[in-house]
């Protein structure tokens, strides 16, 4: 839409008209003198903030980056320091022949459990016929008398020897027993590792490694749900140890020689 | 007097149409501004322009409502500059001979270009809310409502300062008139 211009004159004149002002030759010179200063005055020349606005800016140059492999070379020092780091450990571990054997035996183990090929079959059979199973090292076999034993004072003052050798699940382990012979109670469920010793029953089936001698100890009913037989006599229960006095109060043996003696503490010197 | 297509333009960011509005505006602004005394007027020309680019977004009614926005923020600078040296008197008396500067002022230069009419000194006869009524509608060429915008007032009132004004200029004219 363009406006349409209009004269000095025209302009002044319709003013004055508009205030109802009667027109006169001075005030119209004076008003178009007026006018005329308005416009005579020239523009000032832009300031530069004012060229940002009066001039086409081109386009801005795309931006590179100037450390662009920073990324790459980051990833690469990451990965360096991470091989070194493996790189000594293995170095470390492989001068070590403990631990070849044992890195050794649980690669069998886990190559075993995973894909059992035959001779893996054969070596768990082996195992279960040992009555060890399969994954668990051999007990050493603790049959040969230990010499520092010493005389068997039943009292229970060593934990991790039984009281009675017959328990002693180190023979036990070394002398399984028979397929078909179950076990008896008292034995110990323990190995001589501290593993816990899960064997087969006749059938071929493990038994439940949690409670594996529920329904086999006095006292505990079976998983079934069964309540024992109140008509069939209780179980034998533990033989006392040797030395200690029997049920009824005798000493096992009449003889007071046999009876052993107790060590006297050294009366404190003063 | 430019189309609303340079408007338009110029709000949608075209360099050329800044350009022309520059043209076609700073003159009337700068002459209002030098009129009206302002020391700095080629300055305050800059920050009028500065202020009305920075809002071109906003206006409505093509060239005409941004010529009135234009000499809006004009009058605003100047209202700005009268106050500024209400609170900044002059308080040393003033001395012609040691008074060194070589430039004439603003009032000065314009009563030089007004020349032989004396307008200037005619204008000075005249109330101050007279004045900005006549320049606004001499030199700014400004309607009576946008003048009422500008100025804050009322339509009647402006057409009734603007009555007077023109009653007083004639009479000051014809009596200086006379007396030569």
């Amino acid at each position: 839409m363009k406006h349409l211009e209009i004269s000095d004159d025209d302009a002044v004149r319709l003013l004055l008209d508009e205030a109802e002002v009667a027109p006169s030759e001075q005030l119209e010179s004076s008003l178009l003198a007026l006018r005329s200063a308005g416009k005579a005055s020239s523009a000032p020349e832009p300031s530069g903030e004012l060229m940002v606005f009066m001039t086409t800016t081109p386009a801005p140059a795309p931006v590179v980056p100037l450390r662009r492999h920073r990324n790459v070379r980051g990833a690469l020092m990451v990965a360096a320091a991470l091989a070194g780091t493996g790189l000594g450990v293995s170095g470390v571990a492989a001068a070590n022949p403990d631990f070849r054997t044992a890195a050794d035996q649980a690669v069998h183990n886990v190559v075993g459990f995973f894909a059992p090929s035959a001779a893996g079959k054969a070596e768990r059979a082996d195992h279960a016929e040992h009555g060890v199973p399969a994954g668990i090292p051999a007990a050493p076999d603790r049959t040969q008398p230990n010499d520092d034993s010493g005389p068997e004072t039943g009292t229970g003052s060593d934990s991790n020897r039984p009281a009675d050798p017959a328990a002693d699940p180190a023979t036990d382990a070394a002398h399984p027993a028979p397929p078909g012979h179950s076990l008896t109670p008292g034995q110990s469920p323990e190995t001589p590792g501290g593993n816990r010793s899960v064997k087969s029953d006749p059938n071929g089936a493990e038994r439940d490694p949690v409670t594996p001698f529920r329904g086999l100890l006095p006292g505990t009913p079976p998983l079934d749900g069964t309540l024992p037989d109140p008509t069939k006599p209780d179980p034998p229960k533990d033989k006392p140890g040797k030395g200690l006095p029997l049920e009824d109060g005798s000493l096992p043996s009449p003889d007071p020689g046999r009876i052993p003696e107790l060590p006297v503490a050294p009366e404190p010197q003063r | 007097m430019l189309s609303d297509d340079v408007v338009s333009a110029a709000q949608s960011g075209k360099a050329e149409a800044f350009s022309e509005i520059y043209a076609a505006l700073a003159p009337g602004i700068n002459g209002y501004l030098k009129v009206r005394g302002l020391e700095d007027h080629e300055g305050a020309v800059q920050e009028v322009f500065l202020a009305l680019f920075s809002r071109i977004g906003s206006v409505r009614g093509g060239f005409t409502g941004l010529r009135t926005l234009a000499f809006s923020i004009a009058h605003a600078r100047y209202v700005d500059d009268v106050r500024r040296r209400a609170r900044q008197p002059q308080l040393s008396p003033y001395d012609p001979d040691a008074d060194r500067r070589a430039v004439a002022s603003a009032e000065t230069a314009l009563l030089e270009t007004l020349g032989e009419s004396d307008i200037g000194r005619h204008l000075k006869e005249l109330k101050p809310d007279q004045q900005e009524v006549l320049l606004l509608r001499v030199v700014a060429d400004l309607t009576l409502e946008q003048v009422a915008e500008i100025m804050g007032r009322s339509t009647g009132s402006i057409k009734q300062l603007q009555r007077r004004a023109l009653l007083k200029l004639k009479s000051v004219v014809e009596r200086k008139e006379a007396l030569l």
